[in-house]
């Protein structure tokens, strides 16, 4: 029998060396997807999570309330517990924050302030110094060195030699007092904070200072803080430790599955085990840990690739299946007079079919031989596409078990199917009952039916299917193929139509040759399973192509609304006056301050994740700024439009001191603390606070905003008035009249709109009444302030006014998501009111969008800062605006990250993550690998198929030669009939695959979250690359058919001849 | 109307045709008959032009076939000379009429006019009933009688057929050879069939012997 095969072989290799090139394509494919699955995602994982930054994979022990005493242990226990927890990653980063309690804080003889110490392993990983040096290690003769925040210098008005005084317990807390009743700092620098050091949580959020510091059970007072020192120095203080948090960071150069797994199940427990080692030695402790979360998403991420790299490989095994389906019938087909003979001589069925086996054994066991280096050399130059080797992805080539176990299994079950036609009886007879109609018609309409209507339940579940789906998701694999599949074959069932037609119009024809060739290319019947395969080839690649483009516009889109703009900043604290100008001349382009931060509607606080949030800047720029898909025929200008400001609010200019003057009638001292309230060209709102003045009829140079930035323009005043600090509350009785004027010198602008107001809880009763104007008094602009007061109210609080040029709008008008509009049921019109740091804002709804900018998915709103700002002006609240810059049009990316002002992203940086970052480029990769494949199994199956098609004709070739058919002529004949099918089908797999990439494209699409991306994927047709795909297609088509075709009918004039 | 002279040809070292010369006239069904391997495909081949004399010239109608260039050769197969097979070589994705509406097809004949003149040689070979069948649904014999219809479409002043009867039964073989000696007849065309079957032989005007590619005997038959 095997002297029997090989002789078999050899007389027909070039047939069989075409199958087992078939198969190798087919194995290679599967080879190479295997690998995907295994070595690249392994290096994905370790790529992945090596990439992650620091806030995502962080673990923190978060404790209260420690004696001093117990605070060096317990630091060191919780670093042992957390190390050994993260450990199976390899050593980990450990870093302490902890804080002292709320103590008095004495500058300049004042103690009216709060402030606290903050102790740092490495004060240089959490702040940049900006002026002055480091402090010492501990106490330089009995005084503490610290380092103070830029906005606490700002506010308590230090510098580098500065000297405070901490205090007692400002409050002590659960009973308990350290007893430590001064300690005495010198600030020895002034330094900013860096992003993602821990900022968050710091007593005062990293703003330095706070007006209104909860002190005791009711009370508030001025806070500021850090002052920063090593933890060893702050242990040697003495204060009770409100906080420490231990922070560690794993080790991620190295993370693999197993290390991942083993560091989540200890990670689990951390918080118990923490709990019984630390006993009453802390009042409350807590383990937190992101890293168990971005594990999840990154397998998650793993997943989603996953489920891609299976698509592509499901539709090559359909590809090589349906190549080799029409491989194993012309091989059936022609061996037919072989088979016909070793019947007549008695071989049984089963002989034959033994026969089949053993070949295609062999053939198998040779394509697996060639498929198991292909698809490792396959591999390696795939991870050394530029995508692929810029995500850390490279690696050479290598053999694993479980790629020869795949290639081994795909390859024999795809090699059965080459015996499939040699189940069949008389296949020619059978291709002739198909042709015509009959029992095999009949069976293949039943097969059609099936594969459609399994196609439609695919399809149907991916409409239904959750949003958010962790792990491989067996529908999402499955359902592009079956719809393939079943369109191809519906698709080949429809082509008959055309052709039916073709030939009716040729039999009314007076021609010959394009009429011979649609008579042939309608009435021949083997042509099925090479126009199944071209179909199904042509939709395949049409469809890869398309989903390639729909998933990399749809991370573009989601890159566009995540960042929400071109290039953005994140600060660690507030937006400082200046920053604006520094960023500008470093990127240039169109530049807000934003602020960014989750918000109270009313009393609802959103589900968990998805707290309501705010997004506030100058919607004058929005046009320039904003980034996000809006329906069609709205723009982010127009949406600007409909929540900016009519007027910029009014401001004058500083150009110099102001002088400040202030009387009052009362018998008792009185005096004033004044803010001004500043606006920078970038339309950043910032206060600076003037030292206290005495009304005592005397005017005052106010010199402490000198030092602000140029172009600072004063936008209101904001005045606390106070008894004075020798103050006698017996004469603090009656009414008593305020009179201030605040002359700015040489100052532009119109003061003629400004005018005064009391703000807080004033009840009619603290300030009986405030009016104001201002007037231009020679190059100067003065505002003048009467005012009423309740002189004993002020003993319990401040009267307190604001000067300025504008009204507080009734309603900041907002543009909410439509997240937020179908949570809360809102439409435009509708009213809320919103709580900033306290204060209550009422906002008016003027449109919805899909989603706010920054915030996709999320119940968002989008106001104008300066709006937002003049209503929390107007109510004496800060009115910094925020906590972000972003850029629109940048023209030097790559300057902002120099600048060290907080952390930046850009939309091309988040696209380019998104789009080939280690867990995802897997998806790009899998597709484009898909294309060779199509390519390669299309034009060698129309290959087989014509080769054998114009063997089986040359007699008839021959005779029409003999007719009087010229040479050229039967070529013209055979190149219309393949050509003008090559065409046909090409279209009709063309349809197919944007059709299908159209319909199921965008729901195969998943977000690096696992679940639907949002922005909503868009089907996206890639002009170019199907016009490639299409012209090499059927360039490469053509030159085969007029090959195949010249030689045929050279060798038909050979036959002719006898 | 036909006129053979000096016509030598081989293959490699393989001399199929030597010094071959006779002529045909117009009208008559002249009877090639050999063993197989004697040469006579070849010089029928020679005579539609499908192949080419190493020596010696070949006139049809006065057209010397061997001076004709590629398209030159088309035209007179196309014009003048049919060919009737042994294998019939009829299109099988064609039906019976579309069979033999290729040459007229060829001449870019208007349609209704093509399809009169396919029906009325269908029914001159017997066929009329069977215009809408495809080859595979013929017998042997029928298929052969749709070749012929198809030679005779194009008018030929000469038919070729090689071996006609050679795949039929003795019966449906008499029948054929009689249709093509009914067709000269009727037709007025003239007649060159190979064959050996001395049957067929009767029905000729004319037989010429070959034998190992040598014209071995030529005579005119009694009937």
């Amino acid at each position: 029998m095997l002297k029997l095969l090989v002789r078999r072989a050899r007389a027909s290799w070039p047939l069989l060396a075409a199958v087992v090139a078939v198969v190798t394509i087919g194995g290679t494919l599967l080879g190479v997807s295997a690998r995907l699955l295994t070595v690249s995602a392994g290096t994905a994982l370790t790529a992945g999570m090596s990439r992650t930054e620091p806030a995502e994979v962080e673990t923190i022990a978060y404790l209260s309330d420690i004696q001093n005493e117990n605070a060096a242990r317990v630091i060191a226990d919780t670093r042992e517990l957390l190390k050994d927890a993260v450990s199976p990653l390899g050593t980990p980063v450990t870093q302490t924050r902890a804080s002292s309690t709320m103590r008095t804080l004495e500058v300049r003889g004042n103690d009216s302030a709060v402030g606290y110490l903050t102790g740092m392993d490495d004060l240089s990983r959490a702040v940049r110094l900006t002026a002055g040096e480091w402090p010492a290690a501990g106490p330089v003769n009995g005084v503490l060195p610290v380092v103070v925040l830029e906005s606490t210098a700002r506010a308590m008005r230090l510098e580098p030699g500065s000297r405070v005084r901490l205090g007692s317990q400002s409050s002590a807390r659960f009973g308990e007092d350290d007893g430590v009743e001064r300690t005495d700092l010198l600030v020895t620098g002034v330094a900013a904070p860096r992003q993602n050091a821990g900022w968050d949580r710091d007593v005062l959020g990293a703003e330095g200072f706070d007006q209104a510091v909860a002190v005791g059970y009711a009370g508030t007072a001025p806070g500021a803080g850090p002052f920063l020192v090593g933890t060893p120095a702050l242990i040697g203080t003495g204060l009770a430790l409100d906080r420490i948090q231990v922070d560690v960071q794993p080790a991620l150069d190295a993370a693999d599955a197993g290390k991942l797994d083993a560091v989540a199940t200890r990670l689990a427990t951390a918080d118990r085990r923490l709990g019984d080692r630390l006993g009453d030695r802390v009042h409350q402790q807590r383990v937190a840990s992101t890293l168990l979360g971005t594990v999840t998403r990154v397998y998650t991420q793993q997943a989603v690739t996953r489920s891609t790299v299976l698509v592509v490989m499901l539709l090559g095994t359909l590809l090589t299946a349906s190549a080799l389906l029409l491989a194993g019938r012309l091989v059936t087909r022609s061996r037919a007079a072989q088979t016909a003979l070793f019947s007549a001589m008695g071989a049984g069925r089963g002989q034959q079919l033994g026969l089949a086996a053993g070949e295609v054994a062999g053939l198998a066991l040779i394509a697996t031989a060639l498929s198991v280096p292909a698809s490792s050399f396959g591999h390696a130059a795939l991870t050394r596409l530029p995508a692929l080797r810029h995500a850390g992805l490279t690696t050479g080539p290598g053999v694993s078990g479980g790629q020869v176990l795949v290639i081994l299994i795909g390859v024999l079950a795809l090699s059965a199917v080459l015996l499939l036609p040699a189940l069949r009886s008389d296949p020619a007879a059978q291709d002739a009952a198909e042709q015509r109609g009959g029992k095999e018609l009949l069976v293949r309409s039943g097969a059609d039916l099936a594969l459609v209507a399994l196609a439609a339940v695919g399809w149907w579940q991916l409409q239904v299917q959750p949003t958010a789906q962790s792990g491989t998701d067996v529908v999402r694999i499955l359902a592009p193929g079956l719809i393939l599949l079943a369109g191809a074959a519906l698709m080949v069932r429809l082509t008959g139509l055309p052709l039916g037609l073709a030939d009716r119009a040729a039999r009314r024809s007076r021609r010959l040759v394009l009429p011979l060739a649609a008579f042939e290319a309608s009435r021949r019947p083997q042509a099925i399973a090479a126009a199944l395969l071209l179909v199904l080839a042509v939709a395949s690649g049409t469809f890869g192509l398309a989903l390639a483009a729909t998933w990399q516009q749809s991370q573009v889109d989601q890159a566009d609304l995540a960042v929400g703009t071109d290039l953005r900043v994140e600060l660690a604290g507030p937006a400082q006056a200046g920053q604006a100008g520094v960023l500008r001349e470093a990127v240039g382009g169109t530049i807000s301050p934003v602020l960014e931060q989750d918000v109270a509607v009313g009393q609802w606080l959103g589900g968990t994740g998805n707290a309501p949030h705010l997004v506030a800047l100058n919607s004058a720029d929005a046009g320039d700024l904003l980034r996000g898909r809006l329906p069609e025929g709205t723009s982010w200008a127009q949406i600007g439009a409909a929540i900016a400001p009519g007027q910029p609010a009014p401001s004058v200019a500083l150009n110099g001191p102001p002088e400040i003057t202030g009387s009052t009638d009362s018998e008792s001292v009185l005096q004033i603390t004044p803010q001004l309230v500043l606006q920078d060209a970038a339309g950043l709102r910032s206060t600076c606070g003037l030292r206290p003045i005495v009304l005592d009829g005397e005017p005052h140079r106010a010199t402490d905003c000198d030092t602000l930035p140029e172009n600072s323009r004063v936008v209101a005043v904001v005045v606390d008035l106070a008894p004075g600090p020798a103050a006698d509350a017996e004469n603090l009785i009656g009414t008593g009249s305020v009179k201030l004027s605040f002359r700015f010198p040489r100052a532009d602008g119109d003061p003629g709109r400004w005018q005064a107001s009391s703000y807080g809880r004033q009840d009619g009763t603290r300030v009986l009444s405030v009016a104001g104007d201002g007037a231009r008094e020679g190059a100067d602009i003065v505002f003048h302030l009467d005012a009423v007061v309740q002189l004993s109210d002020l003993y319990y609080a401040n009267g307190q006014f604001v000067m300025a040029g504008f009204v507080a709008p009734q309603e900041v008008p907002v543009v909410v998501s439509q997240d937020f509009a179908d949570v809360l049921g809102s439409g435009p019109g509708d009213r809320y009111s919103i709580l900033i740091n306290t204060v209550s804002v009422p906002v008016k709804v003027a449109a919805v969008v899909p989603d706010v900018p920054s915030a996709p998915g999320r119940s968002a709103m989008l106001a104008d800062a300066d709006l937002l700002g003049r209503v929390l002006t107007a109510q004496g609240a800060r009115p910094t605006v925020g906590n972000a810059w972003w850029v629109g049009h940048p023209k030097n990316v790559s300057g902002a990250g120099k600048l060290g002002l907080g952390e930046v992203t850009t939309r091309d940086a988040e696209h380019q993550e998104l789009s080939q970052g280690p867990l995802r480029v897997g998806v790009p990769a899998a597709l484009a690998m898909l294309l060779p494949a199509v390519l390669l199994l299309a034009v060698g199956g129309l290959t087989l198929h014509v080769v054998s098609d114009l063997r089986s004709r040359a007699g008839e070739v021959a005779r029409l030669r003999s007719l009087g058919l010229t040479r050229r002529t039967v070529t013209g004949m055979l190149l219309a009939q393949h050509g003008g099918l090559l065409v046909l089908l090409t279209a009709a797999g063309t349809a197919l695959g944007a059709i299908t990439a159209a319909v199921v494209g965008p729901l195969l699409i998943r977000s690096d979250l696992g679940a639907a991306p949002v922005p909503d994927a868009l089907f996206r047709w890639p002009w170019t690359h199907e016009i490639l795909l299409l012209a090499v297609l059927l360039l490469t088509g053509q030159a085969v058919i007029r090959v195949v075709s010249g030689i045929q009918v050279r060798a038909g004039d050979r036959r002719a001849r006898g | 109307m036909l006129s053979i002279r000096g016509v030598s040809r081989s293959y490699g070292s393989s001399q199929v045709l030597h010094d071959v010369s006779f002529d045909v006239a117009a009208g008559t069904l002249v009877a090639l008959v050999g063993r197989s391997g004697s040469g006579k495909t070849t010089l029928l081949n020679m005579v539609g032009g499908l192949d080419r004399p190493d020596a010696g010239t070949v006139l049809v109608d006065g057209a010397d076939v061997t001076a004709l260039d590629e398209a030159g050769r088309s035209r007179l197969r196309r014009d003048k000379v049919s060919y009737v097979f042994q294998t019939f070589g009829l299109v099988p994705v064609l039906s019976a009429a579309e069979n033999v509406g290729i040459p007229l097809r060829m001449r870019h004949t208007p349609r209704e006019e093509r399809e009169k003149r396919v029906a009325r040689l269908l029914d001159l070979v017997g066929l009329a009933g069977h215009a809408r069948q495809r080859p595979d649904e013929l017998s042997g014999g029928q298929q052969q009688r749709v070749a012929i219809a198809r030679a005779l479409a194009s008018s030929p002043r000469l038919l070729v057929a090689d071996e006609p009867t050679g795949q039929l039964d003795a019966e449906t073989g008499l029948s054929v050879m009689a249709l093509l000696r009914g067709v000269v007849e009727s037709e007025g065309v003239t007649a060159l069939v190979s064959t050996h079957d001395p049957v067929m032989m009767r029905l000729a005007d004319r037989i010429v012997r070959i034998s190992d590619g040598r014209v071995t005997h030529d005579e005119e038959t009694a009937g």
